[in-house]
């Protein structure tokens, strides 16, 4: 807009310098056609004395009127003061050439009178009256004294008509002088026809005539060099003048248009210079507010963009910036509040579901402890106790071996039960001590061969019923611990002949499946089955299902489960009531794998 | 006039003219612009063509008068040598302007004047600062303040003497008004008058009477003035302690170039002053 300005200023003064241009252009017109109608002038009037014709003088008179008509317009028209006064100047020399030519018209007028009608009706008088005086000299019989002075004052006088005549068409002072003495002469001679009486009185009226002649002759020459004097000095004086001023007039339209030029060019500088200035105001305007909007909006999206980061990398931003403003910038800020409230929430969420994590991994070690301090203690409790209980065991044998024949067979009877519940207390120690050691005993892995494995252990069974055990498809040779695997085999294929009710029709059957990186082993009996609803206690500590009066301590199955576990498998069962059982537990396929995943 | 109507050393009645105010006349310059010089030994004719002033130069726009300065100017400006510059030929006027309308087309003349107060504006507004100059305007110029000096040319003056002239045909009444007129022309007042302006009158002795001593002195005897002298508009035209230009009466009319004459050649010299006025 301030270019814009500068540049409407720019056009304005120009627009004003263009018309003061063209006023100096209209100004250096006139003084030129003043200079040149003044030239003109005077030639004009040069060519009119020496013409001495009207339309000639007319001419000069109609272009002076022009002249005069151009310059008082000029007057009117003019407001610069110094241009006013040159032509104010040259307005008062106008009237004095008129003045002066009007004089030379006398003049010219004067000399035309003289030289062309007076001056020859004078000559002509003149030699009619010499011709009458040459008839009565003639007649007379004048001397020839007489009749000479005659012919010399003729030609005296014609000689001097002659001069004056060559001066009047070419001016020359020698002329007039020359015919000053003859016409002198002339009357010399006159004087001396004067002195014979028959010729007296017509040489006294050809003497006046002769005078006359004289000063028509010189009123002429007077009359010529007057209008020759006020044409080539008087008037060309004026004329000079009046050129020097118009000239002036000119130099002066120059000098404006000049200064003119100069103020266009000033201008043109100026508008240059001061756009120059606007452009690199604009520029500075520009780079400052461009600064300022980086200022305004580079900081504070470089801090949004920075909260974003922060908030897409989790963090919580409490105090997010540029909240408050109305702009763009203010919605972005604003989202990011909304950003960093969710980062609030999900973090106050980890937090809760880290010390719920802490709770559980601290309740974890607890329990851990605690089964640790349980199994320490089962451990501690089943092997310190088997002692004293063996002691009980053998010091009821010794005092029924020492006195059973002593004590009534009541106590006899208490002393068997004590036996019996001593023995009963050593089995739930052993369970128990089993229990406690399933996964405190470290041994090496070795390279087992399942199927010889399971083949000696049916061997070591008690198995007084004889049921059949069957071995389906080949079981696996892979690297693993012995013992845990033994003694989960043990207490399934035992178990499994235990508690089957079907004597000698009783049928355990083993057989294994590889799936994914475990092997699943079964071990299936066609025994009495076990209810659904006790599925989940068979692997409980001390719980026991089915037929009671069998052995046992309800702790075979939950030493199973604890076995496979403890070595990455997992074990189920499949029954239902009078349909047998089925155990079924995976167990690694590479144990030294599972080691080192584990 | 003798009786031959011949002019004369013997005593005849017969006169053809009475004279009466008579000068030698220079040029004036303004001394603000051009250098003060030195009267009858630095001061030339020459200054008039002098380049430095190109421009600021007028003439006296009179041929009888403003040739015989241009004439003197050219002459001693070396420019051209003259046989008789009372007396010009037509060669010799050719060659005379062929001169000047070359030096008015190098734009060497600010132009002429037609009058005394003319050739005053014109120093006075600075057009010029070197022009011929008839006395009374060099004392005009200085009651003005404007240091115009009337130079006193080493080549010497132009000298005029003006005549009063009685037609022969003039009878009765006109001829005793003539004669009162040249009468009282003589009469002494007009000779103290005219002398006030720097002009002299052919019978001073009748005018001194009617000119203090000072005026006198400074007047015709070219002494310094002893006090502040007035023209003839009662300004002071010669402070006190200044000595007129050319000095005494007798030391400017012994330093004379030529007299002011019409040349045969005058109509003839009148188109080559036309040429040279209209010259651009």
């Amino acid at each position: 807009m301030a270019i814009g300005i500068i540049g409407y200023s720019g056009t304005t003064r120009l627009d004003g310098t263009s018309q003061a241009m063209q006023r100096v252009s209209d100004l250096n017109a006139v003084a030129l056609e003043v200079d040149r109608d003044v030239q003109e002038l005077q030639m004009r009037a040069a060519k009119y004395v020496i013409s001495g014709h009207d339309s000639m003088r007319d001419s000069v008179l109609d272009l002076h009127a022009k002249l005069v008509l151009l310059v008082n317009s000029s007057i009117t028209n003019q407001s610069d003061p110094e241009m006013l006064s040159v032509f104010r100047k040259i307005s008062d020399h106008l009237p004095e050439y008129r003045t002066q030519f009007d004089s030379a018209i006398e003049e010219r007028q004067i000399r035309t009178s003289l030289v062309q009608q007076q001056l020859p009706t004078l000559s002509d008088s003149i030699g009619r009256r010499l011709g009458e005086l040459e008839q009565i000299a003639f007649q007379e019989k004048q001397s020839p004294k007489a009749r000479n002075a005659l012919l010399l004052c003729k030609t005296a006088l014609s000689r001097a008509e002659q001069r004056l005549l060559r001066y009047y068409v070419a001016p020359d002072s020698t002329l007039v002088d020359g015919a000053l003495e003859d016409i002198d002469s002339a009357l010399t001679h006159l004087q001396t026809l004067q002195e014979y009486e028959p010729t007296k009185q017509l040489c006294a009226q050809v003497l006046v005539d002769i005078r006359e002649f004289e000063r028509i002759g010189m009123r002429a020459v007077q009359a010529t060099r007057g209008y020759l004097f006020l044409v080539n000095v008087v008037m060309a004086g004026e004329a000079a003048e009046i050129s020097y001023y118009s000239d002036r007039l000119r130099r002066m339209s120059e000098s404006r248009r000049s200064a003119i030029a100069s103020t266009v060019q000033s201008t043109v500088d100026g508008v240059r210079q001061l756009t120059g200035y606007g452009i690199g105001t604009s520029l500075l305007l520009a780079v400052f507010i461009a600064a300022r909007l980086v200022m305004l909006i580079l900081p504070p999206i470089q801090s949004l963009t920075s909260t974003f980061q922060r908030l897409a990398s989790g963090e919580t931003v409490v105090a997010i910036p540029e909240v408050e403003r109305n702009d763009e910038i203010g919605e972005m800020a604003r989202a990011a509040r909304v950003f960093s409230d969710q980062n609030r929430q999900q973090v106050q969420l980890l937090a809760t579901s880290e010390e719920l994590g802490r709770q559980l991994t601290a309740n974890a070690e607890n329990l851990e402890k605690t089964n640790a301090d349980l199994n320490s203690f089962a451990y501690v409790a089943s092997h310190d106790l088997k002692s004293p209980l063996r002691a009980i065991r053998q010091l009821a044998s010794w005092i029924e071996e020492d006195s059973g024949h002593l004590l009534p067979a009541d106590s006899l009877k208490h002393f068997q039960t004590i036996e019996a519940r001593v023995h009963r207390m050593e089995m739930l120690l052993n369970d128990l001590l089993q229990y406690a050691r399933v996964g405190t005993t470290e041994s090496e892995a070795e390279r087992v061969n399942s199927a010889t494995l399971v083949e000696d252990l049916v061997g070591l069974c008690d198995n007084p019923l004889r049921v059949q055990i069957i071995v389906s498809g080949s079981l696996p040779i892979f690297v693993t611990i012995r013992t845990p695997l033994e003694q989960v085999f043990r207490n399934l294929i035992s178990n499994a002949i235990k508690y089957n009710d079907k004597g000698d029709r009783g049928i355990v059957q083993i057989s294994c499946e590889n799936v994914d990186d475990s092997f699943v082993f079964k071990v299936k009996d066609n025994g009495p089955g076990i209810s659904p609803q006790h599925h989940e206690r068979v692997f409980q500590m001390y719980q026991r299902v089915g037929d009671t009066n069998t052995e046992g301590t309800g702790m075979g199955l939950a030493i199973v489960k604890k076995q496979v576990e403890k070595h990455g498998g997992r074990i189920s069962v499949e029954s239902n009531a009078d349909a047998g059982v089925t155990f079924s537990f995976s167990w690694p396929e590479s144990f030294a794998e599972r080691v080192a995943e584990t | 006039m003798q009786n031959d109507n011949s002019i004369g050393a013997n005593e005849t009645k017969r006169i053809s003219f009475l004279p009466y105010v008579h000068n030698v006349d220079s040029f004036g310059y303004n001394a603000a612009v051009v250098p003060r010089g030195t009267a009858y030994d630095t001061e030339s004719w020459s200054w008039l063509l002098d380049r430095k002033f190109s421009g600021k130069v007028a003439l006296v726009n009179e041929p009888t008068i403003g040739l015989f300065d241009a004439v003197l100017a050219v002459q001693a400006a070396g420019l051209a040598t003259f046989e008789d510059i009372g007396n010009l030929t037509r060669s010799e006027i050719d060659q005379l302007f062929r001169i000047l309308v070359e030096l008015r087309k190098d734009g060497h003349f600010r132009g002429v004047w037609s009058s005394v107060p003319h050739s005053v504006e014109l120093m006075s507004q600075g057009d010029v600062a070197i022009e011929s100059m008839f006395s009374p305007a060099v004392f005009e110029l200085n009651a003005k303040g404007i240091d115009c000096v009337y130079a006193s040319p080493k080549e010497g003056y132009r000298a005029w003497h003006g005549v009063m002239c009685l037609s022969s045909a003039t009878s009765g009444a006109n001829q005793d008004a003539a004669y009162e007129y040249m009468n009282w022309w003589l009469s002494g007042w007009p000779g103290a008058f005219i002398a006030r302006q720097g002009y002299y009158i052919s019978n001073p002795e009748r005018s001194r009477k009617l000119l203090s001593a000072d005026e006198w002195d400074y007047w015709y005897d070219g002494k310094p003035a002893q006090t502040d002298l007035k023209g003839t508009n009662e300004d002071v035209v010669v402070k006190q302690g200044q000595t007129r230009d050319g000095g005494s009466y007798e030391k400017r009319f012994s330093n004379i170039a030529v007299w002011n004459t019409v040349m045969n050649t005058y109509e003839y010299s009148l188109s080559g002053w036309n040429e040279f006025l209209s010259t651009g």
